[in-house]
């Protein structure tokens, strides 16, 4: 075990011994070098974030809720803009951790409601929306013309309600694989260096 | 052409830009990887300059700036994986040329740092340059004595690292 501390010191003797192994930037290279884009995970987030706030306001639009939906997409563009602001790198690295998930968990809770407020607003349609389609359906069925039935004189049954539900999961796993994919794959070395910092 | 902030950081950043290489040392295993780690750096210092007031050293900012760009950058997975079979079997001739040599010896303890978490590298390294504990803790924002309990962790963790060989 002793040589093996010895090993330490070696290496913290090695540490501080000003060698030349590195190469010594001119004040020209450097100069290009800040002139160049950045490839952090926070602008990476921010511009996946503002991309995906902005899709789940259009995906919505012809939802419900027309106000509330204009409302929430306001109020958390500027939250997404505050939070974003607020991560400065020269902060601790804790706080500096805690910052870029809380811009994530932001557009997340987004993400969220935006799919809530479809789903309940396809719930509240969902009697129009299933006579709507039955209709379409039958009418190509026997090759009538175009809107020959009066969706009004169908009446959904519980096999719809159904099928609705089915295709609501499909939905839900489908999100969460592309969520997997994106925020998952950018989060997942910061959230194991946050919680590792996290524990005591 | 370039404006006076920009001559002023230049400057300052030429005389400390040894701090950004060393972690850069720590963070990355080849060269390709070092080189891009310093380039991120350098940004990240760069957008960051305006903000600092000088309340603490310029290396003390350049530090802390520069150990969270490492620890918070997308990991780039497939180089990792091949640069780590090179250096794997150059470890392996080395070790039959120079057994006991200091220099294989350091090459052996960098391997294993690489090996070590995110939170471990940065811990190993404030270790390596004596930094005291309150400052751990400031630059990681944890307690004193959390820093402490961590860096003992970290040190364990590379000791049982090094004697597993």
């Amino acid at each position: 075990m002793q040589n093996k501390m010895d090993e330490l010191e070696l290496l913290k003797e090695d540490w501080s011994k000003n060698k030349n192994e590195f190469k010594n930037y001119s004040a020209t290279e450097i100069y290009s070098m800040i002139k160049e884009k950045s490839i952090s995970v926070t602008k990476n987030l921010l511009i996946i974030g503002l991309i995906e706030v902005i899709l789940w306001f259009i995906i919505g639009i012809d939802s419900e809720f027309p106000y509330l939906r204009i409302g929430l997409f306001t109020v958390f563009f500027i939250f997404i803009i505050y939070s974003f602001k607020k991560i400065k790198v020269s902060q601790n690295s804790i706080s500096l951790m805690r910052n870029i998930l809380n811009l994530r968990k932001m557009v997340l809770g987004y993400a969220l409601i935006s799919f809530l407020v479809i789903v309940v607003s396809n719930i509240v349609n969902f009697k129009h929306n299933t006579q709507g389609f039955m209709a379409g359906y039958l009418d190509g069925k026997r090759n009538r013309t175009f809107n020959a039935t009066d969706p009004d004189s169908l009446s959904p049954e519980l096999i719809n309600y159904f099928a609705f539900a089915i295709a609501l999961i499909i939905v839900v796993f489908f999100l969460y694989w592309i969520y997997k994919n994106t925020y998952g794959k950018i989060l997942v070395n910061l959230k194991n260096n946050y919680q590792e910092l996290e524990k005591s | 052409m370039s404006t006076d902030l920009e001559r002023k950081f230049i400057d300052v950043f030429k005389e400390n830009q040894r701090i950004v290489h060393k972690i850069c040392r720590i963070y990355t295993n080849n060269s390709e990887d070092h080189d891009d780690l310093f380039q991120e750096i350098t940004i990240q210092l760069w957008k960051s300059y305006p903000g600092f007031k000088g309340e603490s050293k310029f290396s003390t900012w350049m530090y802390q700036v520069s150990l969270n760009t490492a620890m918070t950058l997308l990991k780039k997975k497939e180089r990792y994986q091949f640069q780590q079979i090179d250096i794997n079997m150059s470890f392996l001739k080395i070790k039959e040329e120079t057994y006991e040599d200091d220099e294989y010896k350091l090459k052996e303890m960098y391997r294993h740092i690489y090996t070590l978490t995110d939170i471990e590298k940065a811990l190993i390294m404030m270790y390596l340059d004596n930094k005291p504990y309150k400052e751990i803790g400031d630059i990681l924002g944890i307690t004193e004595g959390n820093a402490r309990v961590k860096m003992n962790r970290a040190k364990n963790n590379l000791k049982s690292k090094i004697n597993a060989k």
